[in-house]
């Protein structure tokens, strides 16, 4: 059951808060099952109140499933929370720094919370320093650092253990777009030095930009999950064809309205685009037919959807 | 990586420690804290000097009284009891600080153990204090009242406080639940105490000032019982005596055994908590238990006292500011089968060890020495000051909120703490009725049935109109109950449709809907398709 080649795996991992006086119980996550390999950079994406958060913590031993499991590195984190802690970097998405400490101080204590020895203890905070590029204000008191600063100083101190996957909760929130285009690159180095990452955010821009694989959830479950271009093949409704034809006695909608494999075809900024699903030689007879029923086809071809029309289909599906 | 676990490590090099030594001593605090040890400082000397090595000390008298000389020997003690309690007072608010900031979730992510945290975070607390103490015992020794042996005592005798108050706050799980401004109000009122002291010990020239101590006679009772007759005279005249070493040896290591009960209890995920919090109560009463059957004192009853005004005050703040943790609602909720969370469960615990600690402090006098009457009044005691509790808890299952919530508060203290107040200032003017008045409360049958009061046994007429009183508070109590029946019941419609946890279709609506909406879940990789 247990595969050594996969940094985070769930089964039917289910969260269920109590019902507070007035209200009734959440069911936060519901049998959630969840793959991700080593060295991957996994984009979690959900609406508010789809469980992200309560995944994560629970990936990271803050909260114990009600049922099911979650294994980090091999190591279940309901019950063996030692184990965990070592290979986990958790960074929450509120955060509180102690502000009467200096920012080497900070890294410093976190670093003698991890059990690191004490002559190594340089070597580790000044490598992450770096990493995120603090050097100029080590000597900084927490309460002077900018939000920008902050984030950076608590993504040092979730490295600070060199931990093996990393837990980000909306990392990026707050920031300006400078500091978001440095962090982007932090994630990849961090890529490329074998981390695994799980980023929850709502900006899927950056994920698309370095996330490896994406999972989408919703009211406690996984929708989907996989690669951007498996989420895209696999997806069928989500291939759409754009067509520019030049203006004429027939509407292509029409034409379309009723074919088999199109669907949702509808008018954008003078083009038409549908969606698609079926064959490429189903595509050739598309194209056929528009021509022969007298449009003038000047552009047929397919239009690639990124992470955020995944992410609103997904989304469409279940409404249908 | 190496994990280091040895007890140096834990005690001796602790993160928590090092940052407090760290940070506290720099920016205002800091400066705030060894500025008024070096005004103490100086002060004290001055007048040391001036008493004892002066001009009028060459010449066999001092200069100032000895009653006044005493004072300020004393003050030094008070002054220093205000950093040890302070020092309680940043322990408490260190871990209920670290809770609420969300900080505390960081230290339980670290390989940190758990105790560790604990340890570190009470030890920091109390750092400052135990410095300040260290630095005055040889100004003592050098003022020349005391002898080295007594000195030590002094110490112990602080430590002991100290312990006292921790071995309560742990033993009742309070660390930690508290908030942050609960805790600080708290300190606040005992602090104006002690100063209240030391000035109308002043203005009075009667040392000590029974009359002020008996405003708090909890206090008195556990000074007098945990201490002696001697260390009561203590606190004022810097007398002691050695049994103070035998209670601190008593007292400090089950505070410190209940570290560890209250580091894992912390933890979120804590999946056994039964197992530690009763096995803790149990520890905890059983050696109150075995002091007293082994000094056949059947006064450790005030020592419940002492606890139950811990138990009662500090759950019925925690009670009005997290008012959705109660073991009654958990098991409600598990006998209804209603979602439940592992979460909730140390909190629920927690006050399973509260009704076990209550449980024994009834049960446990009756075999102390055959003093039954200490029995009945710990009974009497603590089974209506449990009321007001159950009836709040009752108030949560039942889902009510606001102006209702804080009634069973206000209902404790008319009950528990009003008729005690106005009993013990009528006993400062002895009134006559002052038996009457504190047999209304339960707390005030404990101190005079105790005879911890001095006051003549009391009349069967008196009797019958304390029993009347209560009696009527009784009534009173489940008449309110009553008026909250129609909540109660709208409440009840209102969850018992969500029964069953592991079944989709008889969840809440909300959760129903989730479950089916996803009963199509696409797994997109197919290698590593999982089952849905």
């Amino acid at each position: 059951m247990e595969n050594t080649e996969l940094a985070v795996q769930t089964e039917g991992l289910t969260k269920v808060y109590a019902a507070a006086a007035g209200s009734p119980a959440v069911r936060a996550l519901d049998g959630l099952n969840l793959e991700i390999r080593q060295g991957e950079t996994f984009g979690l994406i959900g609406p508010n109140g789809a469980g992200k958060t309560t995944l994560l913590r629970i990936l990271s031993t803050l909260l114990a499933p009600t049922r099911g499991r979650a294994l980090l590195a091999g190591h279940d984190c309901a019950e063996d929370r030692l184990a965990v802690c070592k290979q986990v970097g958790f960074m929450p998405e509120l955060f509180y720094l102690y502000e009467e400490m200096k920012v080497w101080e900070y890294l410093e204590f976190f670093a003698g919370c991890y059990g690191i020895p004490l002559r190594e203890r340089g070597k580790a905070i000044d490598d992450v320093i770096e990493l995120t590029d603090l050097g100029v204000r080590r000597d900084s008191y927490c309460e002077t650092l900018s939000k920008g600063m902050r984030q950076r100083l608590l993504l040092a101190k979730t490295l600070v253990h060199d931990p093996e996957v990393l837990i980000l909760d909306e990392p990026t929130s707050g920031m300006d777009p400078q500091a978001r285009i440095e962090f982007r690159n932090v994630i990849k180095t961090l890529a490329k030095m074998g981390k695994t990452t799980i980023i929850s955010s709502h900006i899927l821009s950056d994920l698309a930009s370095f996330c490896t694989s994406v999972g989408i959830m919703e009211k406690g479950q996984m929708r989907v999950s996989g690669t951007i271009s498996e989420l895209q093949d696999a997806l069928h409704v989500r291939s759409e064809i754009e067509v520019s034809v030049v203006p004429g006695d027939h509407d292509p909608i029409d034409v379309l309205r009723g074919q088999d494999g199109v669907s949702r075809a509808r008018r954008v900024d003078g083009a038409v685009i549908f969606g698609f699903d079926g064959s490429d030689e189903r595509r050739a007879e598309i194209l056929a037919l528009l021509v022969r029923s007298g449009i003038k086809v000047t552009d047929f071809h397919e239009r690639r959807s990124d992470l955020e029309q995944i992410f609103l289909q997904v989304g469409a599906t279940e409404v249908q | 990586m190496t994990q280091r676990s040895s007890w140096y490590e834990r005690l001796g090099y602790n993160p928590l420690v090092l940052r407090a030594f760290r940070t506290g001593f720099r920016s205002g605090r800091g400066n705030f804290r060894i500025g008024i040890w070096s005004i103490l400082l100086v002060v004290v000397l001055g007048i040391v000097g001036m008493m004892l090595y002066g001009e009028a000390q060459r010449r066999g008298s001092v200069p100032i009284p000895k009653a006044a000389a005493q004072i300020l020997i004393a003050l030094l003690w008070y002054i220093s009891s205000v950093f040890v309690f302070g020092g309680i007072q940043r322990m408490l608010v260190s871990v209920s600080g670290e809770r609420e900031r969300g900080t505390f979730d960081f230290l339980h992510l670290s390989t940190l153990p758990p105790r560790a945290i604990i340890w570190g975070l009470m030890l920091a607390g109390h750092l400052p204090g135990y410095l300040l103490l260290t630095v005055l015992a040889p100004i003592i020794f050098v003022a020349g009242w005391f002898a080295e042996w007594q000195l030590a005592y002094l110490f112990l005798f602080l430590v002991e406080l100290v312990g006292l108050v921790v071995f309560a706050s742990l033993s009742f799980q309070l660390v930690g639940y508290w908030t942050k401004k609960a805790t600080d109000l708290r300190t606040l009122a005992l602090l104006l105490f002690l100063l209240a002291i030391v000035v109308l010990s002043a203005m009075s020239q009667v040392l000590p000032a029974l009359k002020i101590v008996a405003f708090y006679p909890v206090l008195q009772s556990t000074l007098y019982r945990a201490a002696g007759a001697e260390g009561f005279d203590l606190l004022f005249y810097g007398m002691v005596v050695p049994l103070e070493v035998l209670v601190a040896a008593f007292f400090i290591p089950v505070g410190v055994l209940c570290y560890r009960s209250l580091a894992r209890c912390l933890r979120y995920r804590e999946r056994k908590p039964v197992t530690t919090l009763a096995g803790l109560s149990l520890v905890v009463w059983l050696q109150v238990f075995l002091l007293g059957c082994l000094w056949q004192d059947a006064h450790y009853v005030t020592l419940y006292s002492v606890l139950l005004s811990w138990l009662v005050g500090g759950f019925l703040l925690r009670v009005s500011t997290r008012s959705n943790e109660s073991l009654s609602r958990y098991v409600w909720l598990v006998q209804h089968k209603q979602p439940h969370d592992s979460n909730d469960a140390p909190a629920y615990w927690l006050q399973l060890g509260l009704g076990l600690s209550l449980l024994g402090a009834g049960l446990a006098p009756m075999f102390s020495s055959g003093y039954q009457g200490a029995a009945w009044s710990a009974l009497c005691a603590f089974v209506p000051a449990a009321l007001p509790f159950l009836y709040q808890q009752w108030l949560q299952v039942r889902g009510l909120r606001g102006a209702e919530r804080y009634l069973g508060a206000g209902w404790a203290i008319v009950m528990v703490w009003a008729p005690l107040v106005a009993g013990l200032i009528m006993r400062a003017f002895d009134s006559q009725y002052v038996d009457l008045v504190l047999c209304c409360s339960p707390l005030g049958q404990v101190l005079v049935f105790d005879g911890n009061l001095a006051l003549p046994p009391m009349s069967s007429a008196t009797m019958a109109v304390a029993v009347t009183v209560q009696g009527v508070y009784f009534v009173a109590l489940v008449l309110l109950i009553a008026l909250n029946y129609r909540g109660w019941r709208a409440l009840q419609a209102q969850v018992v449709a969500a029964d069953d946890p592991g079944d989709a279709a008889e969840l809440p609506p909300s959760v129903t809907d989730t479950t089916s909406q996803f009963a199509e879940t696409t797994v997109i990789r197919p290698e590593d398709q999982t089952p849905t």
